[in-house]
């Protein structure tokens, strides 16, 4: 199943606000549910079942583990537990909307949009540098595992932001050099042609774009009722 | 028809060793023709192909006289997406310049940001695909590409574009020599169809034939120009006075020129035995075994995508083998044990450097090391003088040899050079393989992962071939 960029966007739009809105778990359950069956129907390299097993992991604590823990270590962790189980919904539509969206699709969708070219460049280039920021994160990661960065008898603080350092400045220094190239090739392939580009990739919304929104609709409105 | 008329040109960054200026270039190519510009690294070569296709003085500032004409348009009062119908690009770097995540988006890029009418589209690249047999690469995505198969999709991509003038910066740097015949195919093609090629190269020997003239650059200006039959049939001795890499295609790795014979102290062995690799299921290397006693220089070669950095990865404990074992004087050594006592200098050598100062660099995590020897190996690599400067001022050779010293304080024996000559001309690469000697000297097994036969020739004692046997 692939749906348009349009339906998927207002599906999450939708899924986030119902879970902000409603705070009852079980809402929240089936939307994540939801959007795991979403990423599922989409494809296999979509689906994302650490996503779920972590999810699925901070909902059981939150159930089982919570009334049986201290009262204290449980304000301690709930802060962490709850805040990031809330995310859940969210992360797991933009990983669907991520995957699920070439570059040249959404400016070919955004272009039929009449969403003014600047815009679009921006939001292409920018989708464009994760992954590139993602090989370059591994390559320092690899570095730093061959090379002793912590420090002896220097306090753990000290060492998680020393780690963090150690991250972030060879991390900064290549993203400028990738966002220069990126943009020097970009600009050298015309994506600055202010003539309308051909959506070659462009598809109209179709009965199963028009179905998943219903649905999600439906679903939306089951929850708020209830 | 290009006229390129007094062009001097100096970068705002004030930087001239990593940003090199040009001077009073005087050029006129003639439509259909292929043009070389070679030289030292650093000689001016990029600029001038970069203020050909737009980028200086549309993406690059600095101080620019004189003018470069195309077809009678001054690039400096045309914007960047007409000059980008005239001139296509392909650049070193096969990563950054990937501007989709499928190689069918990429292609037709460039012609549907013209706003060319679908069918238009679909047919060109029916005739692409068929011309240049990309049948099975077409619908791969990004990220199971090898940087050769990124490199062909980037040629493709200028090959078809309208562009009559198309302009390539040391489009072969990181690729193998089956991907550099796919890409000499290409240009040879792109020259039938009456495209004009301004091609900067160091590695010159795939472009014998192609050539139609050369001009050889220094500090900025063109002081020598060939036509290509001169330049091919250089004597080697006037060739390496230029600083040129090799002319002619020499792909049998003939280890009888190897004159290094191996230090004869046997301090430590390294044995790999039955080493299978994977990533998940998908099966990268099968059964790779070989041994390397200290003092060793074994080059690693083998096709783009053949698992030589998994192997590497794998030797310096960053990546688990699915069998097979590694041991270090009989003893087997675990991923932990891996990574203490070994080390990989990168290809991009700015992954590694995390310190503020370049004395700092050495000792960053060291505990058992004092100022003094940190100090005396950074005279060793000439990088005293800067020991107070930050990593990242450095130049990319300054850079290449601090990461070697921080191997040598950190006492790793065994040391793994990732594509360490890559887009690198004569001498420097000549440089770097009398350091990688420098340090198997002193006992380390050093590993060195590359395509560059020449390399191999003047440094390597022997040679394995992955995805392949032994040498």
């Amino acid at each position: 199943m692939s749906l348009d960029i349009r339906t998927k966007t207002i599906i999450l739009l939708l899924v986030t606000c119902t879970v902000g809105i409603v705070t009852n778990l079980a809402v929240e359950i089936s939307a994540v549910c939801f959007l795991a069956m979403m990423q599922l129907l989409s494809g296999k390299s979509v689906f994302q079942y650490r996503l779920l097993i972590i999810y699925l992991a901070l909902v059981l604590t939150q159930v089982f583990l919570f009334p049986i823990l201290p009262e204290t270590l449980v304000m301690v962790l709930s802060l962490f537990v709850v805040s990031l189980r809330k995310l859940f919904p969210t992360a797991m539509g933009f990983v669907w909307i991520y995957k699920t969206t070439k570059v040249n699709q959404l400016i070919a969708t955004l272009t039929k949009m009449r969403i003014p070219k600047g815009a679009i460049v921006s939001i292409a280039v920018t989708l464009r540098f994760f992954p590139t920021i993602f090989e370059e994160w591994g390559h320092i990661r690899d570095a730093m595992r061959i090379r002793a960065i912590k420090q002896k008898g220097l306090h753990p603080f000290r060492n998680i932001i020393r780690t963090m350092e150690c991250y972030c400045v060879p991390l900064l220094i290549s993203a400028t050099k990738t966002a220069d190239e990126l943009s020097a090739a970009a600009i050298t392939r015309g994506i600055d042609n202010p003539a309308t580009a051909t959506c070659r990739k462009y598809k109209s919304m179709s009965a199963v774009d028009y179905g998943a929104l219903a649905l999600t609709l439906i679903l939306t409105i089951g929850a708020v009722v209830a | 028809m290009i006229e390129i008329q007094n062009l001097t040109f100096t970068y705002d960054t004030g930087d001239s060793a990593q940003h090199p200026g040009i001077k009073d270039i005087n050029l006129s190519i003639e439509r259909g023709t292929c043009v070389l510009l070679c030289g030292q690294s650093g000689c001016g070569k990029s600029t001038i192909l970069k203020s050909l296709n737009g980028l200086i003085p549309h993406f690059h500032g600095g101080d620019k006289s004189g003018c470069v004409l195309i077809d009678g348009l001054n690039v400096d009062d045309t914007p960047m997406f007409c000059l980008s119908q005239k001139v296509a690009s392909v650049f070193q770097n096969p990563k950054s310049q990937f501007f989709n995540v499928d190689a069918e988006s990429e292609v037709t890029f460039s012609l549907e940001n013209q706003g060319i009418a679908v069918e238009a589209i679909d047919n060109l690249l029916g005739e692409t695909i068929r011309d240049l047999g990309l049948e099975k690469l077409i619908n791969k995505s990004v990220f199971h590409m090898s940087g050769g198969e990124k490199q062909i999709v980037a040629f493709a991509a200028a090959y078809i574009s309208t562009a009559e003038i198309v302009v390539l910066d040391e489009p072969s740097a990181n690729l193998d020599a089956d991907s550099i015949g796919v890409i000499r195919g290409i240009l040879q093609k792109m020259k039938q169809n009456g495209k004009t090629i301004i091609i900067a190269e160091h590695r010159l020997s795939y472009l014998a034939g192609l050539v139609d003239s050369a001009y050889y650059i220094s500090d900025g200006c063109i002081t020598q120009v060939l036509d290509g039959a001169e330049l091919f049939v250089l004597a080697d001795t006037q060739r390496k006075a230029l600083g040129l890499r090799g002319l002619h295609v020499d792909n049998t790795l003939d280890l009888a020129n190897c004159v290094i014979t191996p230090n004869a102290i046997k301090k430590n062995q390294l044995i790999v035995e039955n080493l299978h690799l994977a990533y998940g299921k998908n099966l990268v290397c099968d059964s790779v075994s070989f041994s390397a006693d200290s003092g060793e220089i074994i080059g690693i070669t083998g096709k783009n995508g053949a698992g030589k950095s998994t192997l590497s990865r794998c030797l310096c404990g960053l990546h688990k083998q699915k069998s097979g074992t590694i041991t270090w004087n009989g003893q087997k050594l675990n991923m932990r044990q891996r990574r203490h006592m070994s080390y990989i200098v990168m290809q991009d050598v700015n992954h590694q450097l995390f310190a503020d100062s370049v004395l700092n660099e050495c000792m960053m995590g060291i505990d058992d090391v004092n100022t003094l020897d940190a100090t005396a190996i950074l005279k060793e690599l000439e990088l005293h003088e800067q020991s107070e400067a930050h990593p990242q001022s450095l130049s990319g050779g300054q850079k290449q040899r601090l990461a070697i010293a921080v191997s040598v304080v950190a006492n790793k024996r065994l040391v793994i050079f990732d594509e360490p000559t890559s887009g690198l001309d004569y001498k420097s690469m000549l440089q770097v393989s009398g350091l990688i000697r420098k340090i198997a000297e002193s006992g380390t097994i050093v590993l060195i992962v590359t395509h560059d036969v020449e390399l191999i020739q003047s440094a390597c004692t022997r040679c394995i071939l992955i995805g392949g046997s032994e040498i």
